[in-house]
């Protein structure tokens, strides 16, 4: 399991289409991905459920990942991160 | 017409938002429903096979109905098909309506009352971008329950306002511009995907206008869409209102487009240069439509933005030159590389800092990362060779900056040199003026510089210590910006010291007609803006002294 933190630069958040470029690029990897921020929980790789979320600007997030390519999986998110949130 | 318009017949209004594209007469025509198990003949096919063929279907028609909206409407539009595409995939959503169909439900309430369910979740959301979502999901389920029939209206009668609860994004873009003067939905709003496009199809419409009864079908009305209503039944008075009202807009409308290939004169016979700010090549279309002098602002940024790896010296070498080309000789003013941390640029492990607007962007970050800025540069030179390029620094703040510059120039045109490589040997170098340093010391850059652009937006902000997107501070940027204005003069004063230099207004300020006396009072040569404002702009010029 690996897990990685980020903080949402993002002056809009995660709002539409970064989730679903997110959501694209989790569904890449066999292994299980999870966002939690704060309370809220969502699996990475359901457009609808990471949208709910809701996520603001300046807001944190844990991404735990899990399975087979998670050490692949992680580079990516983060690099997803770094790029588009 | 006039005939079916009884002076005495009382008139209706309804209101609604109005996405502000002008007024049309027509009849209101309110189309069939097209919903359930239109076209799924098949008696013996149960509810999960008939969702799984509607949600099939209409992927395929998603996709078309993308492209083409991506032709008709831009790119920037057709991302909210983006959004529906993702949405049929999704797996909450396939399970809430199979969970609904395994209660008992037909395919249509199951899809129907599943799009309810996201819908509310969304509504109650803070964020407003995200609660505009909910109307989404009714558009989702039109689009997955009507997937299976024409998604087109057929039959629909000639000069008629289209009239529905909703149309999908599918029916407005197919909609047959020849036939439909216009179109009204009981509901959606102005971030829609139906505003976007009755924008971008030049149709007027009028939105969330709460149920209208079908008894009104086949009776004449006026879409107002600029003060948001519909008039059934016009009284000859209105219906004669609204015609001069029509008359008048068209009559602006071909006066407006007369100065298409007209110089830019002032009445005293002055002329200046109107030139086009494009962000991407794509734009030079709208550019010679507008009947632009020139491309006073090429903004790099679309060659660096949303990848992986920095744009390599050919693909930059090649987009320049097509658009070199493309202007068939006519200036264009390419600005090299400007953002900042707040932009994400994948290729570069930008630090956050506190104040992105005050930190490493512009000419800064170049020189940060020579390799990419040189590359640029050589790119740029190449380019020259094709067209009549000028390089223009952004985010300037001393005449060190600019010989600086000056000198990584003249390094890759000895590279290019040796190479036996073509470029202009006299391209022209300006900055622009978007910091107070650079127009309290205009004078000592005037020497070192071709020309100046003045960027406003930023001027603005950074010479009112206000961000303009920040509702309390926004208002310290006074619609006459009086200080800007002054720095602006002095910044004139100082390059017109040498003769054939020049000085151009790039930001949103030079769109304002009402500003343009002042520009042109003060001496700016250059006034370039976007595209559909540059005919505007002609017109203001030439009723200046």
């Amino acid at each position: 399991m690996v897990r990685f933190n980020y903080t949402v630069n993002d002056p809009h958040g995660i709002h539409a289409r970064p989730a679903g470029l997110l959501v694209k690029a989790a569904k890449m990897f066999n292994s299980d991905i999870k966002i939690k921020c704060g309370e809220r929980e969502a699996d990475a790789k359901k457009l609808l459920a990471v949208m709910r979320m809701g996520v603001r600007n300046g807001e944190g997030l844990d991404f735990l990942i899990s399975g087979e390519d998670e050490e692949l999986a992680s580079e990516e998110i983060q690099s997803f991160c770094r790029k588009y949130l | 017409m006039i005939k079916e318009i009884q002076e005495k017949a009382t008139q209706i209004q309804i209101q609604g938002k109005g996405t502000k594209m002008g007024y049309a007469f027509g009849k209101l025509f309110f189309p069939q429903k097209s919903r359930g198990n239109n076209g799924i003949e098949n008696q013996y096919i149960n509810e999960y096979e008939k969702y799984k063929q509607l949600v099939d279907k209409a992927k395929e028609n998603i996709k078309n109905v993308k492209l083409r909206a991506e032709q008709s409407a831009g790119a920037d539009e057709a991302e909210i098909f983006d959004v529906y595409e993702m949405m049929l995939d999704d797996p909450d959503f396939e399970d809430k309506c199979i969970g609904y169909i395994d209660d008992g439900m037909n395919v249509t309430s199951a899809v129907e009352s599943a799009a309810s369910f996201f819908a509310e979740q969304f509504r109650k959301m803070p964020d407003e971008y995200l609660s505009a979502r909910a109307d989404d999901m009714k558009g989702l389920a039109s689009l997955i329950l009507g997937a299976d029939s024409d998604p087109a209206f057929s039959d629909i009668p000639d000069e008629c306002i289209i009239v529905a609860d909703d149309l999908t994004p599918a029916q407005t873009v197919l909609l047959d511009k020849t036939k439909v003067r216009g179109f009204v939905t009981f509901s959606g709003s102005l971030t829609s995907h139906t505003a976007i496009l009755s924008k971008s199809l030049g149709i007027p419409a009028l939105l969330k206008t709460g149920k209208i009864s079908r008894e009104y079908e086949g009776l004449s009305a006026i879409i107002d869409s600029e003060n948001g209503v519909l008039i059934i039944s016009p009284d000859l008075k209105t219906y004669d209102e609204y015609r001069s009202r029509i008359s008048v807009r068209e009559n602006e409308r071909i006066i407006l487009q007369s100065f298409k290939n007209q110089p830019t004169v002032t009445k005293s016979g002055r002329k200046i240069m109107l030139y086009a700010n494009i962000g991407s090549p794509a734009e030079t279309a709208g550019a010679h439509e507008n009947g632009a002098e020139g491309i006073g602002l090429l903004r790099s940024e679309f060659l660096f933005l949303d990848r992986d790896t920095a744009p390599d010296e050919d693909e930059q070498f090649d987009a320049y030159r097509k658009i070199a080309e493309s202007m068939h000789g006519k200036r264009v003013i390419i600005r090299t590389l400007d953002i900042g941390a707040d932009k994400k640029v994948g290729f570069l492990d930008l630090e956050k800092e506190e104040n992105p607007a005050l930190g490493l962007r512009g000419i800064r970050l170049c020189f940060e990362y020579p390799v990419i800025f040189r590359e640029q540069l050589r790119a740029i030179l190449r380019a020259s060779a094709y067209g009549n390029i000028a390089i223009m620094l952004p985010m300037i703040t001393s005449k060190e900056q600019i010989i600086a510059a000056r000198e990584l120039i003249d390094r890759e045109k000895t590279v290019l040199t040796r190479r036996k490589i073509a470029f202009d040997p006299d391209i022209k170098l300006g900055i622009m003026i978007e910091t107070p340093a650079s127009a309290v010391i205009s004078d000592e850059l005037a020497e070192y510089s071709d020309f100046f652009s003045v960027g406003t937006n930023d001027l603005c902000q950074y010479t009112y210590a206000a961000d303009r997107q920040n509702r309390y501070a926004s208002e310290s940027i006074p619609e006459y910006p009086l200080a800007v204005m002054r720095l602006i003069r002095t910044a004139t004063k100082n390059i017109h010291e040498y003769p054939g230099k020049w000085i151009g207004i790039c930001g949103e300020l030079a769109a304002d007609p009402g500003l343009t006396q002042s520009f042109l009072d003060m001496g700016i040569d250059e006034l370039s803006i976007s595209s559909p404002n540059i005919l505007n702009i002609r017109k203001a010029v030439f009723e200046c002294n």
